[in-house]
């Protein structure tokens, strides 16, 4: 890889854009990245989360496996993940840093919260004015966060010493002539145009052997009775894993707490979890999956002495 | 570690099992995904198989990583409601709502902690905050540098099982979100089913109970954080405080409660117990999430006692799920 050529004026797009194509091809070729190509598959697998479902964390929980012995000797950070090591230098500053902020605020009284700004419009409320929509990129988007993020890191390596300002004033002006570059690209590639077309069809490939699309489920439920209750169990026990995918990746505070998706995060970080027995993962895939039905994942509050019994009498016959 | 506190005993109340008569509900029917929805689908399927490094610890963060990481949110001196996060999962791209948060983030090497603060926008979805001082405390535990392939790479939609080209590639995640979205409104008309009947409750569940509840969710989620680190007690306090009287989250677990109460009135007027067919689909399904067979499952399910138990109420909790489901109407609403 050639080295990067310095922009002649800070504000002037080409030749970041030149660099943003160099920093580009580093992206996209790792071979040229520093590092090389060391793949930790195990640290990778296990971290890259629930993303699409149950085939996901198994590889999640495996690698997880594997990574708690591995770690140890290569000195990596992996692994940690759930557990209560304490990270080096800097943290209690950290902590000092917000606990300051905290003591500083005119809540910092322990105030109870009923009542409260903070909590007097009601994050259920919050969720359905804001709903998933504005967490997808689009073409436009994807194309925007990577020219920006091109844009930013040629910047930086061109002129090391530029202020946040700068930078970000630079970034911006190569982003915007690269965001219009890149939505084009993405357009004449036929991106777009495929995922039009697919959104259209709504998705009429083959499916695997018991799943149940859009128009068989509205026809199980218009049916009812004993098969639409059957398919319906049958969803409700796989039905965790999507939510803890979005749970993971959503971070707008104030805004995001349901009780399912504390449930699922739960889950998430048991089967990330190394030091978790097998029979622990189990049961919080199985719980995590129910809570989604507001059900089963109550353990003292809810199980009433009556399922108690019921439960100690047939336990034995599965186990 | 800090104590805490309002707990109080409890007793929940005997309900019978509400009448079924009548069990109607309607329900919306799913929208097809937008043309967005898919790419934004894409980009994270080949995120997930992309190459990829772990950073070293002390190493810098970079756009486009994907960062795992502890948060403590903090404003106007109170901790932010859903601002306390434990292993959350960042992808360091530009956060809509969150403008400077990646920026500021990126400032703070892997496996160290710092705190920065930010203004949050005028427009920021939850109104209480737009415009005021968020401090954030980080703690970063793991970072993966990502080499993201373009939207049509082959190779990389290959990798990704998503056939050789964008067309194939986009119609097999159309296909996977049809197929989501069937699973989805499928658990939708059972949570309307158990919605209806919870309601026709007619008990008051006690506050006790919704506190104990909520604690112990607290205790598995912003506990993880708070915990064991240098937050002061006070603090700590706080954030379990907001936790208990989000009238939100109150309403959630007093539902979640009387659902409780009407499947444990079902299970025992009606003597109902999974089949064994039941129990061996919540261990296939759960085994392969975890990566073991289905015998090795119930195998280590057998060795303990208490997860036996919970697999077992589990199988039960669904047997009466779908007993209330094959008794009830559902009308699917469509645009």
């Amino acid at each position: 890889m050639t080295g990067p050529v310095p922009p002649s004026n800070v504000l002037q797009a080409a030749p970041l854009l030149q660099l943003q194509s160099q920093t580009a091809l580093q992206i996209t070729n790792p071979s040229s990245a520093s590092g090389g190509e060391e793949r930790e598959l195990g640290a990778w697998e296990t971290f890259k989360g629930a993303s699409s479902g149950n085939a996901i964390l198994k590889a999640l929980t495996r690698a997880s496996s594997r990574l708690g012995r591995g770690a140890r000797g290569l000195g990596s950070v992996a692994g940690l993940a759930g557990s209560a090591i304490a990270l080096p230098g800097g943290i209690s500053k950290a902590i000092g840093s917000i606990q300051k902020a905290w003591e500083s605020g005119e809540g910092g009284d322990i105030a109870r919260a009923s009542g409260d700004s903070t909590t007097a419009l009601s994050t259920g409320t919050r969720l359905v004015k804001h709903g998933l929509e504005s967490y997808s990129l689009g073409a436009k988007g994807v194309a925007g966060h990577l020219a920006r993020r091109a844009g930013t890191e040629a910047f930086k390596q061109a002129a090391p010493g530029a202020s946040k300002a700068v930078v970000q004033a630079a970034a911006k002006t190569a982003a915007k002539q690269a965001l219009a570059e890149a939505t084009e690209k993405a357009a004449r590639r036929g991106v777009t145009a495929a995922a039009t077309a697919a959104a259209k069809g709504g998705g009429t490939l083959a499916k695997g052997a018991g799943a149940v699309g859009r128009t068989a489920a509205k026809k199980l439920l218009r049916e009812g009775g004993e098969a639409a209750a059957k398919a319906a169990g049958k969803a409700v026990a796989k039905g965790a894993l999507k939510t803890g995918a979005k749970a993971a990746g959503r971070f707008v505070p104030g805004l995001n707490v349901a009780i399912a998706g504390l449930d699922t995060a739960t889950a998430v970080a048991t089967l990330a979890d190394p030091k978790a027995s097998t029979g622990k993962k189990v049961t919080s895939v199985i719980t995590a999956a129910g809570s989604i039905v507001a059900a089963t994942n109550i353990p003292v509050v809810s199980q009433v002495g009556a399922a108690v019994s019921t439960v100690s009498s047939f336990i034995g016959s599965f186990f | 570690m800090a104590e805490v506190s309002r707990r109080e005993a409890y007793k929940l109340p005997r309900i019978e099992l509400p009448s079924l008569e009548g069990l109607k509900v309607q329900v919306a029917g799913p929208r097809l995904p937008t043309a967005d929805e898919l790419i934004e689908r894409l980009h994270q399927k080949l995120r997930a198989e992309a190459p990829h490094r772990e950073r070293k610890p002390g190493e810098a963060i970079c756009l486009g990583d994907e960062v795992e990481c502890d948060i403590v949110t903090v404003a106007d001196g109170r901790v932010v409601s859903g601002g306390v996060r434990h292993g959350a999962r960042l992808e360091m791209r530009e956060f809509v709502h969150l403008p400077g948060f990646v920026e500021e983030l990126l400032k703070i090497p892997t496996f160290t902690a710092g705190t920065f603060e930010l203004t949050l926008p005028d427009d920021y979805p939850a109104a209480d905050l737009a415009g005021r001082t968020a401090t954030f405390y980080v703690e970063v535990r793991r970072v993966f540098e990502v080499a993201q392939p373009e939207l049509d790479d082959s190779a990389a939609l290959q990798a990704a099982g998503l056939g050789e080209d964008i067309d194939k590639a986009m119609e097999a995640i159309a296909a996977e979100i049809d197929e989501e979205q069937g699973r989805e409104l499928l658990v939708l008309a059972s949570q309307t089913v158990l919605d209806a009947v919870a309601d026709r409750v007619t008990e008051e569940v006690p506050a006790a109970a919704v506190d104990e509840e909520l604690r112990q969710l607290w205790q598995q989620t912003e506990a993880l954080v708070l915990q064991g680190r240098d937050f002061s007690k006070e603090l700590v306090e706080q954030s379990l405080n907001r936790f208990l009287d989000d009238p939100e989250l109150r309403a959630q677990a007093a539902h979640r409660i009387k659902v409780g109460l009407v499947l444990g009135a079902l299970i025992s007027e009606q003597n109902l117990a999974p089949s064994p067919e039941v129990v061996r689909d919540l261990l296939e399904t759960a085994a392969e999430g975890v990566g073991v067979s289905t015998e090795e499952a119930r195998e280590a399910v057998a060795r303990d006692p208490v997860q036996a138990q919970t697999v077992a109420f589990s199988g039960l909790y669904q047997t009466a799920v779908e007993y209330l489901m094959s008794r009830a109407e559902v009308e699917v609403l469509e645009d």
